[in-house]
């Protein structure tokens, strides 16, 4: 942010994230901190009596433009007052795909529906979701096998998702960031190497037999991704945490108003009360906590996940029986049957996903996906303000926003 | 598996007020009048033994089946029972539209804007009832059943008129409404 910054001429800022004891620490605004000069004081720098220029008030930042007809995936618009943040608009860059409109008429059974849903982000809880609804719909549960195969991909990708995450904020600590890259590349490999895609009836299924040789690979990666997720404790990273205490708050009781939940939600002292459909990921005792709400508490939340989670795959793995057949754990449904309203709800690692069908003779007729992100887009407004603008990035990236998980 | 919320509701405020009640696979369903919805969520959110936060607000378009046209759809969770339920609300063909629902779960605001944009629903008293996820000058409500999903739409003519869904100061919720 500071070098966007840089980029207008003569721009003069203070560094009140070196200056300050507490550089993360929301205070009201001072007259010291308003760089901008008054009218008189234009005048007066436009005289030559001083190098300083006025700042912008207004920048546009644009973030990620990941299509050419999209003109941005996030857009942030900074109200800038000094070197904080005095108000935040956020727009999301969305082409509407339409793929809520495109499942109408499809059979539940049909790739094609499961294929359109893959294109949901993330895929895997979305396609999670509609599997669970579907399942309710049909009042038949996965087999625990199925089920137990399930919560190691969900782990997985919250392994995923909280190192990228880290991974962002990380950029001041090469080696770590390194690290968290390989954690995600491991991560990623074991969830591309374990699972296979299959219809709503029982999507990720174990292979039917894995070679002793792969398995031996899968293993291995789990035990280094376990070992580099301790890694995160190390002491530069927990300084930049320490660093981002009091930034960005979000309390709890705005975070409730906002409907947002996961990780942001219990670092303002909430808990996951959006009842889950698999178990207690995400929910039980072995999560992160915190109570501020800040943006250190939130990193500090999302480490505690991602530790956890590869802790839990790793044991998962070790007591699953790779070499048993599973293709029977098949959920069988007599789709032409299939009549009414079913939802479900899936956590995933920024928060729940839910999911709403409605079916008739096993044609859907209307398919909801209710993406965990839309409600940290309303919250973020409200966490931002006050923020330094060095900060910026580290507060934005907290929230693991994926705008690309908005627009369906 | 309980009816829990709606006895409370039968209970404390009025039987009159819901339309029907019932357990679909589990869940509670509650179907109510729109006139009614305001009262109804109010007493959902706010007394202790309901507890309900808004997990999701949609619609359903039932375009060619029997009764009304359009029901909205509200997916609850009960704090203090740890269930799910569900409230249904039949909307009127020629005014499909609902009192808004944001003040009393400001996480209603967005669902509220995104299904008048994609429904062509009304949310009654919305103080920013702008487009969420479509371009201003988009042509109609893609996720009505008679809308083409072929249909052309006129072309953005500039990225600063691209679709974009914009959050901002309008959208501060946070003291339970816009500014």
């Amino acid at each position: 942010m500071r070098d966007i910054l840089e980029e207008l001429p003569n721009a003069l800022m203070p560094d009140l994230a070196l200056e300050s004891e507490a550089p993360g620490v929301l205070r009201d605004l001072v007259d010291d901190d308003l760089v901008r000069p008054s009218a008189e004081e234009d005048v007066q720098q436009d005289s030559g009596r001083s190098k300083r220029s006025p700042l912008a008030r207004h920048v546009d930042v644009l973030i990620d433009a990941f299509d050419p007809s999209l003109s941005t995936t996030i857009g942030l618009r900074l109200s800038v007052e000094g070197a904080r943040l005095r108000a935040l608009a956020v727009e999301v860059g969305a082409v509407h795909q339409g793929l809520e409109r495109r499942a109408v008429g499809l059979a539940i059974d049909s790739p094609a529906l499961f294929a359109l849903v893959g294109l949901a982000e993330p895929a895997l809880i979305a396609q999670l979701a509609v599997a669970r609804a579907v399942e309710r719909l049909a009042g038949r549960s996965a087999p625990a096998m199925t089920t137990t195969w399930r919560l190691l991909a969900l782990d997985l990708a919250i392994v995923v998702e909280n190192a990228r995450v880290l991974g962002d904020i990380a950029r001041s600590v090469p080696r770590l960031q390194r690290v968290l890259r390989d954690v995600v590349t491991a991560a990623n490999a074991a969830l591309a190497g374990l699972v296979v895609g299959d219809r709503f009836g029982c999507p990720f299924r174990l292979r039917s037999a894995i070679p002793a040789e792969e398995r031996q690979t899968l293993a291995r990666r789990l035990a280094d991704l376990d070992a580099a997720a301790r890694l995160v404790d190390d002491d530069r990273f927990s300084r930049l945490t320490a660093r981002l205490d009091g930034a960005g708050v979000l309390d709890l009781d705005h975070a409730r108003r906002f409907g947002v939940d996961g990780p942001v939600l219990r670092a303002a002292g909430g808990h996951d009360e959006f009842a889950a459909d698999l178990g207690d990921l995400g929910a039980g005792a072995d999560v992160g906590r915190a109570t501020s709400g800040c943006t250190g508490a939130r990193l500090r939340v999302r480490i505690a996940d991602l530790r956890s989670a590869a802790r839990r795959a790793t044991t998962r793995l070790a007591g699953l029986d790779l070499v048993g057949v599973v293709d029977e754990a098949a959920v069988v449904v007599d789709v032409a049957r299939l009549d009414g309203t079913a939802d479900a709800i899936v956590r995933g690692p920024n928060g729940s996903t839910s999911c709403f069908i409605d079916v008739r003779g096993g044609v859907v007729q209307r398919l909801r996906l209710r993406p965990a992100d839309l409600p940290l887009v309303g919250a973020i407004p409200r966490a931002m303000r006050g923020v330094l603008l060095d900060d910026i990035g580290e507060v934005l990236a907290s929230f693991g926003l994926r705008a690309t998980a908005i627009d369906r | 598996m309980t009816i829990a919320l709606s006895s409370l509701l039968a209970g404390r405020l009025s039987a009159s007020m819901m339309i029907s009640r019932r357990l679909e696979r589990g869940v509670e369903v509650i179907e109510v009048a729109p006139e009614h919805v305001v009262t109804v969520a109010r007493f959902l959110s706010s007394d202790p033994d309901a507890a309900c936060d808004l997990v999701d607000l949609t619609a359903i378009d039932r375009l060619g089946q029997r009764g009304g046209r359009f029901v909205l759809v509200l997916v609850l969770a009960s704090r203090s029972h740890g269930t799910r339920a569900r409230l249904e609300v039949g909307l009127d063909d020629d005014h499909p539209a609902w009192p808004t629902l944001s003040t009393i779960w400001p996480a209603a605001w967005l669902y509220e804007r995104e299904v008048m944009d994609l429904f062509g629903l009304v949310a009654e008293g919305h103080a920013n009832p702008r487009r969420l996820l479509l371009p201003e000058g988009f042509i109609g409500h893609p996720l009505r059943l008679d809308y083409r999903i072929a249909k052309r739409q006129p072309q953005v003519p500039s990225p600063e008129r691209a679709p974009r869904l914009v959050i901002d100061e309008r959208d501060d919720i946070s003291s339970g409404g816009a500014r």
